[in-house]
């Protein structure tokens, strides 16, 4: 069948009308033969926000923000385009926040948990302010601070200067200039006894050398000495094996000594002996007291005596 | 001075066409046969073209960010934003520079060496009615399809190329797209696409209209038609960017 122009020219427009139409749907992220499911929120600011903002669930996309508007009020209407078919329950929260480091803004759903609101509704507008809307805020702070300290350094660092260029420098430099001279001074002296350590050290080699050869010469003296040390420390040994069993023999007598056995024991444990000999003595005293006083009483029968 | 010789002869052309405007009678069938020639014959050849730079497009810009600092979302942002505003009118209004303006050039060229027009015109024709109208006005009337034409294969060609090489998936090129999709782009690069459209057809009736000289001067008005239309396509880009963005 051969077309007519006008029919191809109607098919061509139709089908780019067409095309055309579904591809400015899909581009707007909206189905592409029924209205989206639309809903409201109302926000006090909407910093960072723009047509097209993903709407997101749990981070999925599920919309996009279809227009913004400004009310009389000065609030921020939004309208979102979102494709759920089963709607959003009542409670559902709009909570505008970043969605990357550089600040670019997203707006995320927390599903409320009541009946489903219905198409056109309205959604409870949270702004959630990020990290870098917090900084730009505090920006003046930060900049007044980080200004402070730049001031402070500057004047730090031109004090420093200051002292460096008056007399400071000229301490440093004489400090820097007598370790210089030290230095010198340690290597000349150095340089000068290089000799006499060299000396010193041929020295000491000699001394090493002859007592070597001292030793040397002297070994079969020195091997005879020891070889008597050993023969003396053997004699040593033995002596005090038999110095061990004599005290060990004491310490027996020792101890029987201590039990009060034999003799000796008897007489050093037994106070009888002691007791009669003070006896003893005690009458002897008063025996002897008694002749002296009394001597005729006893030498009466003496008869070489009587005769005075 | 030739410079002014010729704006006054285009623009005396274009004056005996509006005049005659509204004479639809008497081109309403030139019209069709063609709208049918420019627009719907160029269709494959305009798909083709933006098929092409939209995946070129999506490639290149995703071999050139390699930073992990930039979303991946970008490329699909950057492959349609451009189509949409600059890539497919543009590139479409060049294919057609060759294929339309040519064929347009030739035509009334021809028709001016060969006294067709001579004809016409002792016969009671308007020939700029019969002539240039319709082919001015098949070319601002068809070039807003074409530019869809053109805009909807790209997006396509970035989507595929982004999905062939793996450098971007579906996901990420339609969320970039749609984030920097706004309605006023389309309407931009439809205004561009009538301008696009009269710039060429005009140029070419003009230099085809004014041929002189026998196979030769066909030819002659044959290359300023293509090369003007190209050489203009490109200006009023340009000036209708730097006026209406």
């Amino acid at each position: 069948m051969r077309l007519g122009n006008e029919l191809k020219i109607g098919i061509t427009i139709v089908v780019a009308v067409l095309v055309g139409f579904a591809g400015f749907r899909i581009m707007k992220d909206a189905p592409i033969f029924r209205l989206g499911t639309v809903y409201y929120v109302d926000y006090a600011k909407v910093d960072g926000l723009s047509v097209g903002t993903s709407v997101l669930v749990s981070g999925i996309k599920i919309g996009s923000v279809q227009s913004l508007r400004l009310m009389p009020s000065d609030s921020v209407r939004v309208a979102l385009s979102l494709n759920i078919p089963q709607g959003l329950p009542e409670g559902s929260v709009a909570v505008i926040r970043s969605v990357d480091l550089l600040g670019s803004k997203g707006i995320e759903i927390r599903r409320g948990s009541g009946s489903a609101i219905p198409y056109g509704g309205f959604l409870q507008g949270e702004f959630d302010e990020g990290l870098f809307s917090e900084l730009s805020e505090r920006g003046e702070e930060i900049t007044d601070n980080v200004t402070a300290s730049t001031e402070r350094l500057s004047s730090i660092l031109s004090e420093v200067e200051g002292m460096l260029r008056d007399g400071m420098r000229a301490d440093l430099e004489s400090g820097v200039g007598n370790l210089e001279r030290a230095t010198r001074q340690a290597d000349e002296l150095i340089a000068e006894s290089r000799r006499d350590i060299a000396a010193s050290l041929e020295n000491l080699n000699d001394l090493l050398a002859n007592l070597e050869a001292l030793t040397s010469e002297e070994r079969g003296e020195i091997q005879r000495t020891i070889a008597n040390l050993e023969v003396a420390s053997e004699d040593l040994r033995e002596m005090s094996g038999s110095l061990k069993t004599v005290s060990a023999e004491l310490s027996e007598i020792l101890q029987k000594v201590n039990q009060g056995e034999g003799t000796i024991g008897k007489m050093i444990n037994d106070p009888s002996l002691y007791n009669n000999l003070d006896t003893l003595t005690v009458n002897l005293n008063n025996l002897i007291k008694d002749i002296n006083e009394n001597p005729r009483h006893f030498l009466r029968h003496l008869r070489l005596i009587d005769v005075f | 001075m030739q410079l002014f010789l010729e704006i006054g002869k285009y623009s005396r052309l274009l004056y005996e066409a509006i005049r005659s405007a509204t004479e639809f009678k008497t081109y309403r069938k030139n019209l069709f046969s063609e709208m049918v020639k420019t627009g719907t014959d160029s269709l494959g050849i305009v798909s083709v073209a933006g098929f092409f730079t939209g995946a070129v497009l999506t490639i290149q810009t995703s071999y050139q960010f390699t930073s992990a600092l930039i979303p991946k979302s970008t490329i699909g942002a950057i492959t349609s934003q451009s189509m949409i505003i600059e890539l497919a009118a543009v590139i479409s209004g060049l294919v057609l520079s060759g294929r339309v303006g040519a064929r347009i050039a030739t035509e009334l060229g021809n028709m001016r060496v060969s006294e067709q027009i001579d004809a016409l015109e002792s016969m009671g024709f308007n020939s700029v009615t019969f002539l240039v109208i319709p082919r001015v006005v098949a070319g601002i009337l068809t070039f807003p399809i074409i530019y869809i034409a053109a805009a909807i294969s790209g997006i396509t060609g970035g989507v595929l190329a982004g999905i062939m090489t793996g450098s971007v998936t579906v996901h990420e090129f339609m969320e970039g797209a749609r984030m920097f999709f706004f309605p006023w782009d389309v309407a931009f690069g439809i205004i561009k696409s009538f301008v696009f459209g009269f710039v060429i057809t005009s140029i070419s009736c003009y230099q085809g209209y004014f041929a002189s000289g026998g196979a030769e001067g066909v030819g002659h008005a044959t290359t300023r038609a293509t090369v003007l239309s190209c050489i203009y396509v490109l200006l009023s880009s340009f000036l209708l960017a730097a006026i209406l963005l």
